[in-house]
């Protein structure tokens, strides 16, 4: 019955994916992300973001910049490398292809 | 009473309860333990860190600064619980993420908000309200600058451009906290200066010294100030009595003392004009508002018992000012000693003014002045010579 919890491991795999379409976006720091996602049912917290972000940088996807904010201390801006944004293209395709399937398959 | 303890978040200094401080500490120890196999450790932990301090820094204010074990539940709920990401594998505690969609999200809104450059109304060193001092703040300007074209908007838009005045003083907030100090200036808040200024306020709040020290300045600067009026402008003492400052206010003082410290300046300002008005229309009509003094009561006499009535309900108001003004920052300021002093100058070297031209009797006394004194000081000198004479 519960559909939150049957598609929380979907959800978790697919928060990358939308981590980096938001980073290529345009250049974000981690509370925009955060904002970004905590309308939808992709809701994250810092918790799980800054692993998952490590990680992304770890894997040369994306990459950071120290920036100065106005009020408080500088902010880690992320964006998208040459091998994310190639990354980020087989993802979408690879989405693509995932809902065209779904959407041949049965009614 | 609860015991405190100061813990350091990635470099920012906080007060916290025990409550809390356990909360916390079992927060990060956990952490910690899932990110054990993580490459990127360390950093992790210092963007936790800091995120935690910046959602920790929104409970805190000036009459606030120890963390609840409440609120650091609610920052923790926040957080959400730390995930190792070190390998890709989508399995790993895949229910966790899940989480509680929208429950963050106030949160996230405020430190975006925080981020910018906002405008606000400058308390310290303000004439009115700080409505300029927030301005020139904001634009990175010379106050002075920004008040003489108010001034000139007023004079412009005869007098229409003080009701935008007033509108501002209502609309925008006060600068309270340091983090709002920094966003009106538009400073960078660097993480080495909210240490400081962590450092400098336990100083300032919870140490007996500090305390005790300042209460000694307050002393001597209320015995200055009376002896200054006392012994300076006003011999007769009648200002001297004005205003023992009141007690320091609770919080909902302080919000009164605010509310009513600027419609208090604006009652001031508008009888001073009234007054000089009154004064202006005394001098070249001889009446004010079609009441005209009796034929036998001299012009100057009636302009000093206008600056005397000026002076009889300035006074209270002048006082309740003070008062406010203390209730709603706790300290004197200077620039408003300074200011009303001048005022006061003013009116007196006015009323010495009128005195010497239209009052003949105290024209020749100003006229043989020098000679008296003279005198005089030739009379003491040749008195201390001889015996004293009883």
């Amino acid at each position: 019955m519960d559909l939150n919890e049957k598609f929380a491991p979907i959800r978790k795999g697919l928060l990358e994916f939308l981590v980096l379409r938001i980073i290529a976006a345009d250049k974000v720091y981690v509370a925009d992300l955060l904002e970004r996602l905590s309308t939808t049912d992709f809701a994250t917290q810092e918790g799980t973001l800054y692993p998952l972000l490590s990680r992304l940088r770890r894997e040369g996807l994306v990459d950071y910049e120290w920036r100065e904010s106005a009020a408080g201390p500088p902010r880690k801006y992320y964006e998208l490398t040459v091998k994310g944004q190639g990354e980020l293209a087989e993802l979408n395709e690879y989405w693509k292809r995932i809902n065209k399937t779904i959407g041949q398959l049965g009614r | 009473m609860q015991k405190v303890t100061i813990i350091e978040l990635n470099g920012n200094a906080f007060h916290v309860d025990e409550g809390a401080y356990g909360q916390l500490h079992d927060y990060l120890e956990r952490a910690a333990a899932k990110l054990a196999a993580d490459p990127d450790k360390a950093e992790i932990m210092a963007d936790l860190e800091q995120a935690i301090a910046e959602k920790l820094r929104k409970f805190l204010g000036p009459n606030k600064n120890v963390v609840s074990a409440a609120e650091v539940a609610q920052v923790v709920a926040e957080m959400g619980p730390v995930e190792s990401n070190a390998s890709a594998d989508p399995t790993a505690a895949a229910g966790a993420s899940a989480g509680t969609p929208g429950g963050p999200q106030p949160a996230q809104d405020s430190t975006a908000a925080s981020a910018h450059k906002r405008l606000y109304q400058i308390r310290e060193g303000a004439w009115i309200s700080g409505v300029c001092n927030g301005i020139a703040a904001y634009f990175g300007i010379d106050v002075t600058l920004v008040r003489v074209v108010f001034v000139a908007l007023t004079i412009l838009t005869v007098g229409a451009w003080a009701l935008a005045y007033i509108a501002m003083m209502f609309v925008i907030p006060y600068a309270q906290t340091s983090e709002e100090h920094a966003a009106a200036h538009g400073l960078p808040f660097t993480a080495q200066k909210l240490f400081e200024q962590a450092k400098m306020q336990h100083e300032h709040f919870s140490s007996k010294e500090w305390r005790r020290q300042w209460r000694r300045q307050r002393r001597q600067w209320r015995a200055w100030q009376r002896h200054w009026r006392h012994g300076f402008w006003y011999p007769s003492g009648s200002y001297g009595a004005a205003a023992p400052p009141p007690p320091p206010a609770g919080y909902a003082g302080q919000v009164v003392a605010g509310v009513l410290l600027p419609l208090l300046g604006i009652v001031g300002a508008v009888l001073g004009v009234a007054f000089v008005l009154a004064v202006l229309s005394l001098l070249f009509t001889g009446g004010i508002l079609g009441w005209f003094a009796p034929p036998d009561v001299p012009r100057w006499t009636a302009i000093v018992a206008l600056a005397l009535l000026y002076g009889l309900i300035m006074w209270p108001l002048h006082a309740a000012r003070r008062g406010a003004y203390y209730a709603a920052t706790g300290d004197h300021d200077r620039w408003f000693a300074a200011s009303s002093g001048t005022f006061s100058l003013i009116w007196m070297i006015l009323i010495l003014w009128l005195a010497y031209h239209y009052l003949p009797g105290v024209r020749e006394f100003l006229h043989s002045l020098p000679h008296a004194v003279g005198e005089l000081l030739r009379q003491w000198h040749q008195g201390t010579q001889p015996a004293p004479t009883v």
